[in-house]
């Protein structure tokens, strides 16, 4: 059965690198990665090898990170996640018990499955000091890289379960992305005051780190090496417990998963009320989008993501002093300008399919991307007056006007770039259906370049803004008169995206309806 | 006699593979046309291609002498289409969907809002009004998009599949809602491969097996004497005794 699973992992990755040139190039990117990563944990080892076993426990603070990374990094992108989705197994007379051993080992084939093994022998070298500390570090590696493994199978599989009632996957979509940004809003805090202790302050880490339960196997062979065999002993009680437990539920959650399919639930929703005055095409479509916020749980998702992610960096502006007016303060407004192009970049996979409906009805392709751009460019400079009129009030910021000019038009500029960009390729989305991260509809790769390209591109076409604002200087005549230009600037872009994104629509719509089709 | 909808050489190849063959056809006004054809004959293939949807490789579909590939903003206003296999946006409610659509074709608010729901009505969706879409049964979604394709009271209506999983009761209420359209002037163009359902519902039928269309013309004249559903199979080529001694080891 092992061998079954992980020769079909094999043919499915061949086939779908094979299909599909943008997903081979961010392959080999994920490749060359990988192998830096590898060879960076190669060189640590030899390190921390002939190092002090204090020095060493730096290794079980690191592996514990990639344990926790492993239970994070699918929840955060969906359509990441690369593991055989089971759902296909579900016609076959398979029990879980079956699969279970098989589907743990396939997720070694790949990249992230690659290099955790190879940490997971590297630590067995770093403890290679001793003939008990060196079997303690099998023990440990078995332990530990399973246990990244099924951690992540269970979490993934419990989430997708609760995302099929609609009120508690609206709540879940809202809730987790705030769970795992909490521990970086944390590390941002701490650090603040951490930067003056010393480096030994980091030493305690591996005794932190290793009664996490991410910790657990981990800690094995430091304690062992360190000649504490009853922390050794409780360590490995610990790390066998956690797995025989999250076999246990993994068993149980694939049972289900594999013998039914998801509920259907009725959900009645107040129908937005016809507002007299605005309607027509642009109009509906903006207005759709807009409510797809709510009504699309991957969208909600989207959307607390870019609140979150643009904050993180602003946090310590808000807690320390002598951060007043400093540039992590513009960062929520520069990212949230540029994810909003990658939204506008990948919006019709959101629609999927059901974009025909525009086809249909013979929507010019100038209207599409402009309702579009309309909802997204709209909800995000709220977000941008918002936080502009907290840090106004926490007294963070009184430059206000000599950025608004870039500020401005990077918004445009990555909108329209958006807009164009949308057009050409659909994007990427997670699937649609009960389980959102069953896989995605153009390809995680496609979605990194695109995320590449939109984070790049606007800064260049902002720099002209950017050097205005730098000129003017204090005068506020001259700083008024870089914001005009600014928006000028941005709106000649966006109005550019736009027209040239609708001209490629209008010409290929029935082409990109089948780019739609074939991510279903 | 004028024609409603012409099929003239339509042509698809997906990746060398033929799905549609040269189709040529002419649909009257006023009638009710039913593609007869066995799964991947190409129904669906031709009826993507006449909306407006699936670009042919050769081939021309006029639509009450429109165009519809050279002069679709014209020819899309005079048909309305529910494809088989495509979304809806599904997190819209019926109602609202409805609405959304309506002003996708620019119409005016308040006739948007009658028409939905008098189609919601007569379809026996008045209850589902305010559900959202995704939540909708096989058969419930079938009747949303035929209240989609039917809402800007286009003249000629392209339905791929329409009764698809769609209960008798419904079905009932759906051919009883197509036939008013006919007698007010409207023109069907439906595809289906459940043979009885035609013969009851359609007045001209054509049967397209392997993308190439083996007969077409009046129900009557195509039937010649037999059930539709023999000459359907002896148009297809699919003798009762095809097996022949084959699947010995099923046999208990
Ligand atoms: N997007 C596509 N890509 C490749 N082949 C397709 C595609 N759509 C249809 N086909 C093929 O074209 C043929 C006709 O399909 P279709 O029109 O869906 O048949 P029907 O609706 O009559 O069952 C089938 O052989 C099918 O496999
Ligand atoms: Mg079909």
């Amino acid at each position: 059965m092992a061998a079954v699973l992980i020769r079909l992992k094999l043919t499915i990755l061949r086939r779908s690198l094979g299909r599909d040139t943008s997903r081979l190039i961010s392959f080999v990117f994920g490749l060359v990665a990988g192998a830096m990563v590898c060879l960076g944990s190669i060189l640590a080892t030899a390190g921390l090898r002939s190092g002090s076993v204090a020095d060493a426990s730096g290794a079980v603070a690191a592996l514990a990170t990639v344990t926790m990374l492993w239970m994070v990094t699918p929840l955060m992108m969906a359509g990441v996640d690369s593991s055989l989705d089971t759902a296909a197994f579900s016609l076959l007379p398979l029990g879980a018990r079956r699969l279970i051993p098989g589907l743990t080992l396939a997720a070694f084939v790949g990249i992230p499955g690659a290099v955790t093994a190879v940490f997971a022998l590297d630590q067995i070298a770093v403890w290679s000091r001793s003939v008990p500390a060196t079997l303690a570090a099998i023990v440990a590696g078995l332990l530990g890289a399973a246990t990244c493994v099924v951690l992540s199978r269970v979490v993934t599989s419990l989430i997708a379960r609760s995302m099929w009632r609609r009120r508690a996957r609206f709540l879940v979509t809202l809730v987790l992305p705030v769970v795992y940004l909490v521990p970086l809003m944390l590390d941002q805090v701490l650090q603040r005051g951490h930067s003056s202790l010393e480096a030994s302050a980091v030493r305690p880490a591996a005794g932190i780190a290793g009664w996490t339960p991410f910790g657990w196997a981990w800690a094995v062979p430091w304690e062992v090496a360190r000649g504490a065999y009853a922390g050794a002993a409780v360590h490995l009680a610990l790390a066998v417990a956690l797995l025989v437990v999250l076999a246990v539920l993994w068993e149980r959650v694939l049972d289900v998963e594999l013998t039914t399919t998801a509920p259907r639930q009725v959900g009645t929703v107040h129908a937005s009320r016809a507002r007299s005055g605005r309607s027509g095409p642009l109009a509906a479509i903006a207005r759709r989008r807009l409510l797809g916020w709510r009504r699309d749980p991957r969208l909600t998702m989207q959307a607390v993501t870019l609140v979150a992610v643009s904050l993180i960096p602003a946090v310590p502006a808000l807690f320390g002093p002598g951060h007043q007016d400093g540039p992590s303060g513009l960062v929520p407004l520069v990212l949230s300008a540029s994810m909003a192009g990658v939204l506008m970049a990948n919006d019709l996979a959101y629609d999927g399919t059901a974009w025909w409906l525009q086809v249909a009805a013979g929507v010019p392709g100038w209207v599409d991307r402009a309702g579009r751009v309309l909802a997204i460019g709209v909800s995000v400079l709220a977000f941008d007056v918002l936080v502009s009129i907290v840090q106004v009030a926490f007294g963070t910021r009184t430059a206000w006007l000599a950025v608004s000019g870039p500020l401005l038009s990077a918004l445009l500029i990555a909108l329209g770039m958006g807009a164009a960009l949308g057009a050409m390729d659909p994007g990427t989305a997670a699937r649609r259906g009960p389980n959102p991260f069953a896989g995605s509809a153009g390809g995680g790769a496609r979605g990194c370049l695109t995320a590449l390209v939109m984070f790049g591109v606007p800064v260049f076409l902002v720099a002209p803004v950017i050097v205005g604002a730098v000129l003017a200087g204090h005068s506020t005549l001259l700083q008024c008169l870089v914001l005009t230009a600014g928006a000028l600037w941005g709106a000649g872009g966006l109005v550019v995206g736009i027209w040239w994104g609708g001209r490629i629509l209008d010409r290929g719509a029935p082409e990109m309806l089948g780019k739609l089709r074939t991510f279903g | 006699m004028q024609h409603a909808v012409v099929f003239d050489g339509l042509f698809k190849t997906f990746g060398g593979r033929v799905a549609v063959d040269r189709l040529s056809l002419q649909i009257p006004v006023g009638s009710v046309y039913g593609v007869l054809g066995p799964n991947g004959a190409g129904k669906t293939t031709s009826m993507l291609m006449a909306s407006g949807l699936l670009r042919p490789d050769a081939g021309r579909v006029e639509v009450l002498g429109r165009d519809v590939w050279a002069d679709p903003v014209a020819a899309k206003a005079l048909f309305g289409v529910a494809p088989d296999g495509l979304r809806l946006f599904d997190s819209l409610s019926a109602q609202e969907l409805l609405r959304f659509v309506g002003e996708l074709r620019s119409m005016p608010g308040p006739v948007i809002a009658e028409r939905a729901t008098e189609l919601l009505h007569v379809l026996g969706l008045a209850d589902a009004a305010n559900v959202v879409v995704a939540d909708f049964s096989a058969g419930m979604t079938k009747k949303i998009g035929l209240a989609c394709a039917m809402l800007h009271a286009p003249r000629v209506l392209i339905l791929d599949e329409p009764f698809e999983s769609v209960d008798p009761v419904s079905a009932q209420t759906m051919r009883s809602v197509l036939s008013r359209y006919v007698a007010g002037g409207g023109t069907v163009v439906m595809s289906s491969h459940v043979m009885e359902l035609v013969e009851a519902v359609c007045d001209h039928v054509a049967v397209i097996v392997r993308g190439r269309p083996l007969a077409a013309g009046r129900t009557a004249d195509v039937r010649g004497g037999m059930s539709l559903h023999e000459r359907f199979l002896q148009l297809a080529g699919v003798g009762t005794n095809e097996l022949g001694s084959g699947l010995q080891w099923l046999q208990s």
